[in-house]
């Protein structure tokens, strides 16, 4: 008892065994995806159905009611293989396609096994055919380093196992390495699937024979297809990993990218801020589109490319990889130039770095200082990206802005004067226009009895260009004066020397002694 | 360069020029033109034939009409076109050119 499926083929119905319906369909998706170019593709292969159901027509009477594999195999066998229509039919496209054709005469020579030559599994043969020298000449040398420790046996069966036997016209053509103009021999997945599993059944039915002394063959074929199975299964596998990988990094990047995205922010849980809302602080508002668009270009064309490669060796499928990949490259070249050259002019504005130093006198009766950073215009309800530890990045309501918190210090002042010394840096196309730059940091502090208060930080505002700008506040301390770091004080304090070798987190929150040697943890603190 | 070979590609060449030689004297269906193809050894499988007849029919080398068959799918007949003539006269003329270059050249060497 077996199974039939009914198929309408050009408008008749057959009823057809399963077997010979996958081989039929097989078959069909085949010629398919070979005319994949071509807008007459539909015509073509409704021709052909037209021409099989005439065919099957024939094939059925009273009697025998439905197709079966050998029908169908018949069927292939008058129309011909894939290979074998299309190979013919790229040679006599001189009228209408010679844009395509040209893909397809880069094709030359391939290594096959020769099944019509063969004394064992025409591995030697295909090989004399390939570097045209007398299979002879291999045979010998297989024999020959059978003996040494049977490499030679290993060799053989490996390249059985790889090399795939010449059977069309058009593949025996290309063993020889004529120019053939064959089309892709790249199969579609499911004639892979297919293949591995003709394999099998042809295992199985074999064993069914029990051939004496076919043994170690049998075991050589299992083998071989469990083999050729994982690694067909393994190139898809790597495939959906970087359709996978690709796509995923793709929708991040543009995410990020473009919009500022809540979405991705939600779903993962990370801090994104949107390039597009940074750019601006780099270069000119003129420039800011372009530098998107070439920035989108460099970073989104490999990806694509990644997503593309992966789907190819899912599907493999013929398409004009060579135009679309050329035509990638060129656009992908030009961004990069274009973000390079604008780099390059905005880099100019950057290009040198000055720095501003002031040292002021604190007017100052106490013995304790009380330093502390001062809580006012805190960004509030904004939303805050770090960018690194000095320079913030921070959303409010209606603006962006550019936060930059200063490094404070505490050092030994040389006199008897507690003072304050404010080293601002900043880069500017020329030395002038850096300390210029420097100069006009927007920082400042304040004293209020025995308590200084610094800025916590300052802004670059939204429509401003950042000439990463820093500041380094240093409080110079007399000897013997008491100093009360403050807790909000954890983060700023950069670098601090102190007698207890503490980190500068640790000293927040402290009161300490300027000593000869030092800063000293007060002793009355504990 | 092996004879396999060869002969394939003289065949492809003059492959076209069969089938509008074919059509010149009766409009055929695709069977028809295969079988004589076949009968001629020009083709050894029926597939080769319907990209090339797509191919001359776009290129207004040919058209064609449906036609009920009493047994199977209804057939497409296809004619000579006008243009489809006057290309085929074409081929008639750079035939008979080669064919006279190729005896000169074969009795002179």
């Amino acid at each position: 008892m077996r199974k039939t499926v009914k198929i309408n083929i050009s408008g008749l119905v057959f009823h057809i065994d399963e077997d010979a319906y996958e081989k039929l369909r097989t078959y069909l998706n085949t010629l398919d995806s070979r005319f994949i170019d071509y807008q007459e593709k539909q015509e073509i292969i409704a021709d052909i159905e037209s021409r099989i159901a005439e065919l099957f027509q024939g094939y059925i009477n009273e009697q025998k009611e439905v197709i079966t594999v050998e029908d169908v195999e018949k069927v292939i066998g008058i129309m011909g293989n894939p290979e074998d229509i299309i190979d013919e039919e790229e040679q006599n496209n001189h009228y209408q396609h010679q844009e395509s054709s040209s893909e397809y005469r880069t094709r030359s020579k391939r290594l096959y096994r020769d099944p019509d030559n063969a004394v064992l599994g025409g591995v030697s043969a295909g090989l004399g055919a390939y570097l045209n020298i007398d299979p002879i000449l291999f045979r010998i040398l297989f024999v020959i380093f059978f003996f040494g420790y049977g490499s030679s046996l290993l060799v053989y069966i490996i390249l059985w196992i790889v090399l795939p036997p010449a059977r069309t016209r058009a593949q025996k053509l290309e063993m020889r390495g004529e120019n053939v103009n064959i089309s892709n021999i790249e199969r579609s997945i499911k004639d892979e699937y297919h293949v591995v599993r003709n394999n099998l059944s042809k295992v199985r039915h074999s064993r069914s024979y029990s051939r004496v002394g076919d043994f170690f063959e049998e075991i050589v074929r299992v083998f071989g297809v469990l083999i050729l199975g994982i690694a067909r299964a393994l190139l898809v596998l790597i495939g959906l990993a970087l359709v996978i990988g690709g796509f995923v990094a793709l929708v991040s990047f543009i995410g990020i990218f473009v919009f500022n995205s809540v979405l991705l922010s939600g779903l993962f849980n990370i801090e994104t801020f949107s390039v597009s809302s940074l750019v601006p602080f780099f270069a000119g508002p003129v420039n800011t589109e372009l530098l998107m668009i070439s920035l989108l270009c460099v970073v989104g064309i490999p990806l694509l490319a990644i997503v593309y490669g992966g789907i190819k060796l899912m599907f493999r499928f013929r398409a004009r990889d060579r135009i679309i990949g050329v035509l990638g490259f060129a656009v992908w070249l030009i961004a990069l130039f274009v973000l390079i050259s604008m780099a390059l002019v905005e880099g100019r504005n950057v290009a040198t770095e000055g720095s501003y130093t002031q040292t002021k006198e604190v007017q100052f009766n106490h013995d304790t200082v009380f330093l502390s950073v001062s809580p006012e215009h805190e960004p509030g309800s904004a939303e805050i990206v770090v960018m690194n530890e000095h320079t913030h990045m921070v959303y409010s309501e209606d603006q962006e802005r550019l936060l930059i918190r200063p490094a404070i210090s505490i050092e030994r002042s040389t006199s008897d004067e507690l003072k304050i010394r404010m080293h601002n840096r900043a880069r500017g196309a020329n030395r002038y226009d850096a300390v210029e730059q420097a100069r006009d940091i927007p920082y400042h502090w304040s004293v209020k009895d025995s308590a200084i208060e610094l800025d916590p930080y300052f802004y670059i505002q939204q429509g401003e260009t950042w000439h990463f700008q820093k500041v380094d506040i240093v409080v110079l301390v007399p000897e013997d004066m008491y100093v009360q770091l403050n807790d909000n004080l954890r983060y700023y304090l950069h670098n601090v020397y102190n007698r207890e070798n503490m980190w500068d987190r640790e000293m927040a929150g402290k009161l300490w002694q300027m000593t000869p040697d030092g800063l000293t943890l007060a002793d009355d603190q504990d | 360069m092996n004879v396999e070979n060869a002969k394939a590609q003289m065949r492809k060449g003059v492959l076209e020029y069969c089938i509008l030689s074919i059509l010149s004297k009766n409009d055929s269906y695709a069977t028809d033109i295969i079988n004589k193809l076949k009968e001629s050894k020009m083709i050894v499988v029926e597939g080769t034939l319907y990209p090339l007849l797509t191919r001359q029919k776009n290129a207004g080398l040919l058209s064609y009409r449906w036609e009920e068959s009493t047994q199977g799918p209804p057939r497409k007949y296809y004619s000579l076109t006008e243009k489809g003539h006057s290309f085929l006269q074409e081929l008639d003329q750079s035939w008979q050119d080669l064919q006279e270059a190729v005896e000169s050249i074969k009795k002179s060497a």
